[in-house]
């Protein structure tokens, strides 16, 4: 399949493209209304840059990593031009936004998808599974953490409340909130952020998150969704869910996948992965359902859904008054 | 010098307070429960004389350890300090804040100490946690996550644990450590946002604080576990460096264990506590703390019973 990328500044841009030549598909082009940022990005990626009118017309289906700011523009372009779209998340700065595009792509009869990889990972599916089968008995609580290194040292659009709509919980909330979501199989009743900005202050938004919610049917979870993992760690991040409920407790960690090497020289410590995981996953369900032309697994409402949780939390936070 | 402690109460917490007594070197003389049956039993398990008054108990030693039911915390310990002998007793301190201000009151007219068993201070990873903090090493304390979680109680003290006016519930009975330890390190709270799930002796309970200070504390604490789980876990993140604990060093499967690292920490306490009844120590956690802890569990109950974040009044 032939694909173009709208918007390159998403730090996942890069690795979307090296995965999708893997699977053997062609990346097409890219655009970014930043010129300079896609001459760089092309340079790095080997990707010929383009306007996004050539694009819309070489291209068979989209992938919009650009700033969250610019989602809706692009989605409008995209959907007029009838081509599937695998969006990053979260959808949109604001709910409305967010629901625009959603409509915006049915009203155009194209395939939207969200990209929320962890849905592909072995171990979210297996608990979905699990869940759905009614084998946990009443869920209590779902404890996650999904914490990063502070992204913006690459990308600095992550910390402009304009461009990105927030700090960290505009970053990573989405993911474990629509993990949940996908797992209980309902939206929350409840959801509230309690937020900071004492590691790296002058970001401007916020940088640490945590957030509680409360589901219909009476189960609690709380999401860590903090930039507070050291620059240099062995891993830029956690992923990782307790599950309590009626059968007993469920410990998981989606960042397990990995081995440990130690440098005899240097004595740096570093975790490999392999290439092939949920990300690459996510993106052959991207094309295997524009090639269909059917509804892909993670949908553009999960994203509404997901995304949504984010926002109530970024806007239910009220910095107490010192 | 020995001290000669009067245990109150013949449960659970009595059972531990005694071993770590001994372990810490004083010496445990009698003990006192209202029901004839369970302070029998309880004298013989632990080669311990059983008085039949708190007046009895009194008489016979120099510290009134309280272990009983929190809600009647405020009751006994009134009536130990009018008895003029210094006073340990279980956390939490009471069941609200009005009876923990009686207590004080109470103890400081009489002129005799008040400890708190905050037991979760005395653990030496979170002691050693603290000092670093202290001394400024990991920087402006961020986000910090703890997490309490155990099975249910089995055996009597289902009865008072699991009647939430008599316990407090999950918020009061167990999450209380780990608030206490966020004020420890992070300074008083202001805001509370809590919610919970289950009743009786299966509940499972979490929080997120707002410190003065500009911290934020995630908090879980559960009953809800498998039948004899229990496991802590904390991490610290400052803006110079991040602290987290591991998995315990003794992991068992299908076996139940004659020892526990929780002896040692008991212990420690204890050995804290005889160090200050001496005048030889400053306490690590007073009264007033354990009354502040107090008020952000009770904030936190009343912010999971409306179902909103709450401000915490009163916090120095």
């Amino acid at each position: 399949m032939r694909i173009g990328f709208a918007g390159i500044v998403h730090v996942h841009a890069i690795d979307y493209a090296a995965s999708l030549r893997r699977l053997g598909h062609e990346v097409v082009g890219a655009f970014d209304a930043d010129a300079v940022a896609l001459a760089a990005w092309c340079a790095r990626s080997a990707v010929p840059a383009s306007s996004l009118e050539d694009l819309l017309e070489s291209a068979e289906a989209m992938i919009v990593t650009s700033a969250t700011n610019e989602h809706l523009t692009y989605a409008v372009r995209i959907a007029s031009a009838g081509l599937p779209i695998l969006m990053e998340k979260p959808l949109a700065t604001s709910l409305p936004d967010a629901a625009e595009i959603v409509r915006v792509c049915a009203e155009a009869g194209v395939t939207l998808m969200t990209a929320l990889p962890m849905r592909f990972s072995a171990a979210a599916i297996g608990i979905r599974e699990w869940m759905a089968g009614g084998a946990a008995g009443d869920v209590l609580c779902l404890s996650g953490v999904n914490q990063s290194l502070y992204p913006a040292v690459e990308a600095d659009w992550f910390a402009d409340a304009e461009r990105a709509g927030g700090g960290a919980v505009m970053d990573h909330v989405v993911h474990l909130a629509d993990l949940y979501s996908w797992w209980l199989d309902a939206a929350p009743t409840r959801v509230h952020g309690t937020m900071n900005s004492v590691l790296y202050p002058d970001a401007g938004v916020d940088t640490a998150c945590l957030v509680t919610l409360r589901y219909p049917g009476g189960q609690l979870a709380i999401i860590d969704a903090s930039w507070s993992r050291p620059q240099n760690d062995v891993v830029f991040g956690t992923f990782a869910v307790t599950i309590t409920c009626g059968a007993g407790v469920v410990d998981v960690d989606a960042m397990a996948d990995h081995v440990v090497v130690v440098d005899a020289e240097t004595s740096r410590t570093s975790w490999i992965f392999a290439s092939d995981g949920p990300a690459e996953t996510m993106l052959a369900e991207f094309v295997a359902a524009a090639l269909e032309d059917r509804e892909p697994s993670v949908t553009g409402a999960d994203g509404l859904r997901a995304s949504a949780v984010a926002l109530a939390a970024r806007d239910s936070w009220r910095a107490p008054a010192r | 010098m020995t001290l000669r402690i009067g245990i109150v109460g013949s449960g659970r917490m009595a059972s531990v307070h005694v071993a770590a007594w001994r372990r810490a070197g004083q010496t445990v003389s009698l003990v006192f429960s209202p029901s004839p049956e369970s302070r029998r039993r309880f004298s013989e398990a632990h080669g311990l004389p059983s008085v039949s008054s708190l007046e009895e108990v009194a008489a016979g030693c120099d510290v009134i350890d309280v272990c009983t039911p929190t809600d009647t915390h405020c009751r006994i310990v009134v009536a130990a300090a009018t008895l003029g002998r210094h006073v340990v007793v279980e956390k939490p301190i009471a069941l609200t804040v009005e009876e923990a201000e009686r207590m004080s009151e109470a103890c400081r007219l009489a002129g005799v100490a008040l400890l708190v068993a905050h037991v979760a201070r005395f653990d030496p990873r979170i002691r050693l946690v603290h000092e670093r903090a202290a001394a400024g090493e990991l920087g402006n304390l961020a986000v910090m996550r703890f997490q309490r979680l155990s099975g249910p109680t089995t055996g009597s003290a289902a009865d008072w644990l699991g009647d939430d006016a008599r316990s407090g519930g999950v918020i009061l009975d167990l999450m209380i450590h780990d608030i206490d330890l966020a004020c420890w390190l992070a300074g008083p709270v202001t805001h509370v946002d809590a919610a919970t799930v289950g009743s009786g002796i299966s509940q499972h309970a979490i929080a997120a604080l707002s410190h003065a200070s500009g911290t934020i504390t995630s908090l879980e604490a559960s009953w809800s576990r498998p039948i004899g789980d229990f496991r802590t876990f904390f991490e610290i993140v400052g803006d110079r460096a991040t602290a987290q604990s591991v998995d315990p060093g003794v992991r068992s499967a299908g076996i139940t264990l004659p020892f526990d690292g929780a002896d040692a920490v008991y212990a420690a306490q204890f050995l804290h506590f005889a160090l200050v009844l001496e005048g030889r120590a400053e306490p690590v956690v007073t009264e007033a703390e354990a009354t502040v802890a107090l008020a952000v569990a009770l904030a936190a109950t009343r912010s999971a019973r409306t179902a909103r974040p709450v401000l915490v009044g009163g916090a120095s």
